[in-house]
């Protein structure tokens, strides 16, 4: 009995010591601009066939940051217009520093749920300013069925949103 | 009165050679400013050069020619404190002459044109480019992972799809360096492509075996 309790103790303290090395070995990626507003919002317009699975991207973000992301109102000043484009090639989607991102519905349409949402929240990323980073990450560059923030995603949006 | 002389030409050569660098860097700068970067996603790993190759439908060396024309296309309309802007995405149409086929088979005797993605903002102001992509310059040698579009043209858009190469003059003829290190992770990528499955269309360049 003694024995698992010291087992089960080195384990804890083993994971909790992993988990904080983590978060302090967080690989923080971010580009030389965002598209957030003086206000520190990011208001977005427009339209695109991926709309729902682009406000699933703006609600994982905004649920780590709430009110950043918000959809553009009469009152406010448009940051990103959004929209849709066919293209043979590679790209997914891209986000351009004028305040645009476009979703490439060559490639969009073949991808299941996860991809499309991933592909959305990874251009969201880019608008927030966040660089592209490791396998794992909302902000890998290759295509994956990621739909969830990770440790380098969330650090590195601290670091976009604080400067 | 030499010792004051002395300090006097030391501070002097420091202060020139502190503001030759500080001219340096505001030059660097500038001209990195002039360049905008665009940021994707991609369905591949755009690093990898077994996927560049696998995924486009031709991998070739060519010479660039000309700049047929600048082309703006995905145009959004975004309002401003000043009002409503438009804002597209720019593409540059570029005659080459395709040297060597790596994959595929596309015509060797004629120009043919290109389309890629990037080149000078509507406004004229900046360069817009994707991260990792260069626009080509006339007069010397790329790689170009090209892709066919539904109406038979070319397009070369992403990181890596278009990658410059040293060339050797052979007779009056251009051709590659067998040993530029480029060129020879390009041929090794296209001898190991990893091959995607898409829905692909044929260039209107492609000439029979
Ligand atoms: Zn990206």
């Amino acid at each position: 009995m003694k024995n698992h309790m010291k087992v089960l103790c080195t384990l804890l303290g083993g994971a909790l010591l992993a988990c904080s090395m983590r978060v302090h070995a967080s690989n923080v990626a971010i580009m030389s601009w965002s598209l957030l507003d003086s206000g520190k919002h990011l208001d977005w317009d427009g339209t695109s066939e991926y709309l729902s699975y682009f406000q699933s991207g703006v609600d994982t973000w905004n649920d780590y940051k709430p009110g950043v992301i918000r959809q553009d109102s009469w009152n406010t000043i448009e940051d990103v217009a959004i929209s849709d484009y066919y293209e043979q090639n590679s790209v997914s989607g891209y986000t351009d520093k004028a305040g645009m991102i476009c979703f490439n519905k060559y490639n969009m349409s073949r991808y299941s749920s996860a991809e499309k949402q991933h592909t959305c929240t990874h251009e969201l990323g880019h608008a927030l300013g966040l660089a592209h980073n490791q396998f794992g990450d909302i902000m890998y560059a290759e295509l994956t069925y990621h739909t969830v923030l990770s440790e380098n995603d969330k650090a590195s949006y601290d670091a976009s949103y604080n400067r | 009165m030499r010792k004051s002389l002395l300090i006097g030409v030391m501070v002097l050569a420091s202060m020139i050679l502190i503001g030759f660098f500080l001219v340096l860097i505001n030059k660097t700068s500038s001209i990195e400013n002039q360049i905008s970067y665009i940021e994707g996603s991609y369905s591949i790993n755009v690093d990898d050069f077994r996927a560049l190759a696998g995924d486009a439908d031709y991998v070739f060396s060519a010479e660039v020619t000309g700049i047929e024309g600048y082309i703006y296309k995905n145009p959004v309309m975004i309002e401003t404190v000043t009002g409503a802007k438009r804002i597209t995405t720019p593409y540059t149409d570029y005659s080459i002459r395709v040297i060597e086929n790596i994959k595929g088979k596309l015509q060797t005797e004629d120009d043919i044109i290109i389309q890629k993605a990037g080149g000078i903002s509507e406004d004229g102001k900046i360069t817009v480019i994707f991260e990792r992509d260069v626009l080509p310059e006339i007069g010397k040698t790329y790689i170009f992972y090209a892709y066919a579009q539904e109406d038979g043209s070319l397009l070369s858009a992403g990181p890596n799809s278009c990658l410059k190469l040293a060339n050797e003059v052979n007779n009056g003829k251009k051709k590659v360096k067998a040993a530029d290190s480029t060129y020879k992770k390009v041929l090794d990528g296209y001898n190991h492509q990893i091959e995607t499955d898409r829905p692909r269309s044929k260039s209107k360049y492609e000439i029979d075996e």
